[in-house]
């Protein structure tokens, strides 16, 4: 925990916080429901450096007192931004939290040290918020799983090497697991647990 | 502020904040709200497992729809048209309640129709017009534990769950089968979701059960005194539990609608005089009128009429 006021926080909230939650909230929801889907957010929030509209308007949708939050760097910009608006408690370990957020140029944990949630509940896991430098330019991955009609290709920009093998370990674990909401600018994509990637466009395993 | 719209009822509210300015737009505190929409992300992420949630008390009794409202109230936003069904119909009271309360709450666009609807509410039925990829429908929820009748105790049917040892669901559909002949369930008749969770469609008709299979429009559900949620993604496998030798079967009818003549949608028993009298119907009001709107009429039309069991010259523009 860090104490409020002091410095300046950087950045603004939603102008209205009912509806610009709740515009956010059914884009984020469609993102989930609806994985593989680039889905563009309407926001008027401003966010600090080192985070983009996206990736605020989620943690600010979704984030509260209740939330524990783990910033790849806590003593940002965008951690501050995040404690003053939501009062979030900030984690420093990645197994406490239940909202991650991952800047492209920050550390990526493997996903593993995240909560993937038991048996008996599943729901108890993180969700991490991703921010990746494109939508498109990456190497093609074939999406199948509930919310996808048949297999949707992906191709997101700037992830780590490892990412997808961990993905495949992720959604081995179905019901455990963790869900990921990818941001860029202004758009989000969800890709929930229950959902198999497969390498290459045309191979759908 | 609009005088005009104001004028339209406890809907009205100004253009920046519509709905009854006493309470937070859709009744419920943002906090709440957070709360509801986080176990709703959750709930879809692992479609068919029932999320446990902080249920709140609303202005209506537990086995009204409360759950149901809780998840309606997280996502409905001032753009949504909202249409409430209990039992298929649009003018019953718990639908008609349900209705207004959004109205005072949320200010947003009611209908009946189910094409325009981008959030159906409903109780115990689904629309007999597929439904679109874009919408909505939240089911109001008594009992989201299919095993429950089987295993009374919470932390056993979670087990159950978490190792998929669903057996003794099979079992109680082999003892109708051994007793009846048939699967002589007839509504909540138990769904396997996504190949993992047994899952309890609602006490919907069974005849509702194949339109939930890869339905492209997204399924919320929320039982309030149990205080759960659970999600159905678009396009996400839902299969009714069966046996290679007796397959699952829908409920069919000898006859069409007394009043628009379908012969594909869900029929209600109606009593029409002290005599014995009686005819078949719709159960979803909306799909009867819009049939008889477009001029099909079944055998008991005419004297239904002239009982005042329909009022459809009124009602034109439906």
């Amino acid at each position: 925990m860090r104490p409020l006021g002091g410095d300046a926080v950087e950045g603004s909230s939603f102008g209205d916080p009912v509806f610009g939650a709740q515009t956010a909230f059914r884009a984020i929801m469609r993102a989930m429901a609806l994985p593989g889907r680039v889905e563009r957010l309407e926001t008027d929030v401003s966010p600090p450096k080192g985070m983009g509209p996206a990736s605020a308007a989620v943690l600010l949708t979704l984030c509260d007192l209740d939330t524990a939050v783990w910033f790849s760097d806590a003593d940002s910009d965008a951690a501050r931004f995040l404690r003053f608006f939501t009062d979030a408690p900030l984690v420093e370990a990645p197994g406490d939290a239940d909202f991650g957020f991952v800047h492209p140029r920050g550390i990526f944990p493997a996903l593993s040290r995240f909560k993937r949630g038991d048996d008996q509940y599943p729901d108890r896991s993180a969700t991490l918020i991703v921010e990746v430098a494109g939508f498109e330019g990456g190497s093609p991955l074939s999406l199948t799983g509930p919310g996808i009609e048949d297999a949707t290709v992906i191709s997101p920009l700037g992830l780590p090497e490892d990412f997808w093998g961990q993905w495949s370990e992720n959604h081995a674990l179905y019901p455990c697991g963790v869900d990921l909401l990818f941001t860029c600018d202004v758009s989000v994509m969800g890709l929930p647990r229950s959902v198999r990637a497969a390498l290459g466009e045309h191979e759908v395993a | 502020m609009s005088l005009l719209k104001d004028a339209e009822g406890p809907g009205g509210g100004d253009a920046a904040r519509p709905g009854d300015p006493h309470y937070n737009f859709a009744y419920l505190d943002e906090q709440t709200k957070r709360m509801i929409r986080r176990c709703l992300l959750k709930a879809i992420a692992v479609p068919g497992y029932q999320v446990p949630f902080g249920g709140r008390e609303m202005p209506l009794a537990y086995g009204w729809g409360t759950g149901g409202m809780q998840v309606t109230a997280a996502v409905i936003g001032p753009e949504d048209v909202f249409k409430v069904i209990d039992q298929g119909a649009d003018d019953t009271t718990n639908a008609v309640s349900i209705r207004r309360f959004f109205q005072r709450v949320t200010g947003v666009e009611t209908t009946e129709k189910t094409g325009d609807a981008t959030i159906i509410q409903t109780r115990h039925r689904i629309p007999e017009t597929p439904l679109k990829a874009d919408q909505i429908i939240v089911y109001q929820v008594p009992q989201p534990e299919p095993l429950r009748k089987l295993e009374p105790r919470e932390g056993e049917t979670r087990k159950l769950h978490a190792y998929s040892e669903y057996g003794l669901m099979q079992v109680r559909l082999y003892e109708d089968i051994s007793q009846f002949g048939h699967i002589a369930t007839t509504y909540s008749y138990p769904v396997m979701v996504n190949g993992r969770y047994i899952t309890s469609p609602t006490p919907i008709p069974k005849f509702d059960n194949p339109k939930m299979d890869r339905m492209p429009a997204l399924q919320l559900f929320g039982a309030g005194r149990e205080r759960r949620i659970y999600a159905i993604p678009p396009y996400t496998s839902v299969k009714s539990l069966d046996f290679d030798d007796h397959p699952f079967e829908v409920q069919r009818w000898d006859k069409p609608c007394g009043l628009c003549g379908a012969t594909d949608s869900y029929l209600d028993e109606v009593i029409t005089d002290d005599k014995g009298g009686k005819m078949f119907v719709c159960s979803d009001t909306h799909y009867c009128e819009m049939r008889r709107a477009a001029g099909h009429a079944g055998p008991a039309y005419e004297t239904a009429k002239a009982i005042d069991l329909v009022h459809d010259d009124e009602g034109a523009d439906r």
